[in-house]
């Protein structure tokens, strides 16, 4: 193919990159968790086309963290297999390490963006690189400045539908979106945690139950009963058990504060909407009192007779 | 006051020096690796505070309840021990490092030189506004002051503190942890608890990674490289990347290290290039499982795509996996013997 068709071919895929990320971020990218897991609607993952899109080709489509260079990169890689007799021997071994990376990291079905973006600087650089290569020289630093421009476009479309996300679903934490002073929107933990626990009466060898907050062990000496909601796992020293399962409420309640001697609960709103059964029996069995952070200590009730 | 000069400390004799000590030793071996300098040198940047960990590791895992002051020390004289090792790379790093100001009068250097800037505005901002509060980097947090309490680095089918009730969830390698541990020795030393240079250390990766990429690409051209560290650095992830705290930038900047020198050991194989490449893939095999498990791809791959004869292969590519243990992959194979069973368990998504 003559140079000029190539360079024709680099700017209509820069520009279906382009539109792509219109049609991902207006169209199909949601802005509520309504009717989806509201772990996989975090995770864009919350429907078989998602799970697709930036999921199991996360690497190259999930432009909400990626940029089209990303997008350019699958092309790329069709292209270079398609090539591959021709390929120099490091093009080779790059481009099957890459093509199993991603099956591995596919594999995983994208639960993790971070996964995905581990390959991110190496496919800029090989792009930018194969770009350089099969451009004509008149055409490589105007399609990488538009490729410069299509990503920050890209990003711009990213931080709006994250606005969107955060007017739909106003209890969508993110520093970008959140309100208040820039220390306020960095600084999402609890002000003065050892005071605030002291403020509610705790004493220092209290059982709490603390869910899935490592703050708890990171910023007082207490011991804590480590349990996620999200799994109903509770970690003790002789493993993990599950604290609902095979339970009557009243049946929890009462290995808490019989078999723990659990007393408190410590958690978070956001936490706690991932387990409903829960949640309803932390309002049913349980005083909340809540910190101005989001973060929640519940009392559970009659241990203290109060 | 002491926060800050832990952290101005750390910098200087963990980040500069020791990461330095690494780039000089590297440099000094050009000869038969026969790679570009600046990606040379960044790589080697990149193993300082690496190399701190993976010291400490081996102190902590070998040696229980070792001294304060021993723990602290062995990584120094590690360092001591590789600057003198380096030999003439001392003297090719800072003729590199004598160059740089002549250098910026090329205009093509100045977005990177203002992006450094930008960011060095805010790594500021965040120290100052951000404690540890995410919940990955608090658990690394919490298993590294575990280890600076115990100063001691055992294996267990379950991770649990029993004096606090923790349950270390992670399955990756400890060289992360193990920062807050280094971290936590000098605050020891000095009488302050603090965590002000590790929080620093996401944004030191992120630049080490912009600057790594940034060579590589002035290797085809200068204003690719410009555009280039634009299209990386500015997408969401790459944001997050530079800002949340958290392992990412660690792992990604030697992960991207790994493949480089994985390239280079294909396009040119040499024993001092695969040597490299096993050190770099354990390097980033010990800060997370899913390095462990690419690491484990790039091998296979090696197996099949070096262009030597076999026999050599197998000798060359057996050393490097040696070396890639050493570098701490070594860390998975205990803790499925005897540990958690890493990736025979059943894992929890959070």
């Amino acid at each position: 193919m003559d140079r000029r068709r190539i360079d024709l071919l680099a700017w209509a895929l820069l520009a279906a990159s382009m539109a792509f990320s219109v049609v991902y971020h207006r169209m199909l990218m949601p802005v509520s968790p309504e009717g989806m897991d509201p772990a996989h609607f975090d995770r864009g993952i919350g429907t078989p086309l998602l799970l697709g899109l930036n999921g199991y080709l996360g690497v190259f489509l999930n432009l909400r963290y990626m940029g089209p260079t990303m997008v350019l990169a699958l092309p790329a890689c069709i292209l270079a297999l398609h090539r591959w007799r021709k390929l120099e021997r490091g093009q080779r071994g790059l481009l099957a390490f890459v093509l199993l990376a991603i099956s591995v990291i596919g594999a995983f079905g994208g639960f993790n963006y971070r996964y995905a973006f581990s390959l991110q600087p190496v496919l800029t650089v090989a792009v930018v690189g194969i770009a350089w290569a099969v451009l004509s020289p008149g055409a490589r630093r105007p399609f990488l400045a538009g490729l410069t421009v299509a990503t920050v476009l890209n990003t711009a479309l990213a931080l709006e539908h994250r606005q969107r996300v955060k007017q739909a679903t106003p209890d969508q934490a993110s520093p970008d979106t959140a309100e208040g002073s820039l220390e306020e929107r960095l600084n999402t933990g609890p002000r003065d945690l050892e005071a605030w626990l002291k403020e509610q009466g705790m004493r220092p060898t209290d059982t709490v139950l603390v869910n899935n907050l490592p703050i708890w062990y990171y910023v007082t000496d207490r011991p804590g009963i480590y349990y996620w909601c999200g799994s109903d796992q509770l970690f003790q020293a002789h493993g993990k058990s599950f604290l609902f399962r095979d339970r009557s409420d009243e049946q929890v309640y009462r290995y808490l504060r019989d078999s723990l001697h659990c007393r408190y609960v410590f958690s978070t709103e956001e936490y706690d909407r991932y387990a409903p059964r829960y949640r309803a029996f932390l309002e049913a069995w349980s005083d909340r009192v809540v910190d101005e952070r989001g973060h929640v200590l519940h009392r559970l009730r009659d241990t203290l007779r109060r | 006051m002491m926060e800050a000069l832990v952290l101005a400390l750390l910098v200087l004799v963990t980040n500069l020096a020791s990461g330095g000590a690494v780039a000089a030793f590297l440099l000094g071996r050009n000869e038969r690796l026969l790679l570009p300098a600046w990606p040379l040198a960044l790589a080697g940047f990149a193993l300082g505070p690496f190399l701190t960990t993976l010291v400490l590791y081996y102190t902590l895992a070998l040696w229980h309840g070792a001294p304060v002051l021993v723990a602290w020390l062995l990584p120094l004289l590690f360092f001591a021990l590789v600057t003198w090792m380096a030999g003439v790379g001392r003297g090719r790093l800072l003729t590199l490092l004598a160059g740089l100001p002549a250098s910026l009068k090329d205009r093509s250097l100045w977005p990177f030189l203002a992006g450094t800037l930008f960011l060095l505005l805010v790594t500021v901002v965040f120290l100052l506004n951000k404690p540890l509060v995410d919940h990955d980097v608090l658990e690394y947090g919490v298993q590294g002051r575990i280890f600076l309490r115990d100063r001691a680095i055992s294996y267990q089918r379950f991770q649990f503190d029993a004096a606090s009730g923790f349950h270390y969830v992670g399955l990756h390698g400890f060289s992360f942890p193990l920062l807050f541990t280094w971290e936590g020795l000098w605050g020891e030393l000095l009488g302050v608890r603090t965590d002000t240079w590790v929080r620093s250390i996401t944004m030191w990766y992120a630049w080490l990674l912009i600057a790594f990429c940034w060579s590589l690409l002035r290797g085809i051209d200068r204003w690719a490289a410009v555009f280039g560290g634009l299209a990386l650095t500015a997408p969401i992830g790459f944001l997050f990347l530079m800002t949340i705290y958290h392992l990412d930038s660690m792992r990604i900047m030697l992960f991207t290290c790994a493949v480089a020198a994985f390239v280079a050991v294909v396009q040119g194989p040499s024993r001092e290039r695969m040597l490299l490449f096993g050190a770099l893939a354990g390097a980033q095999a010990f800060v997370h499982s899913v390095g462990a498990i690419l690491a484990g791809v790039l091998v296979a791959v090696l197996l099949f795509a070096l262009p030597i004869r076999w026999n050599k292969r197998i000798t060359w590519l057996a050393q490097g996996v040696g070396l890639m243990l050493l570098f701490g992959a070594v860390h998975y194979l205990v803790d499925i013997v005897s540990g958690t069973g890493w990736i025979f368990q059943d894992i929890i998504w959070y």
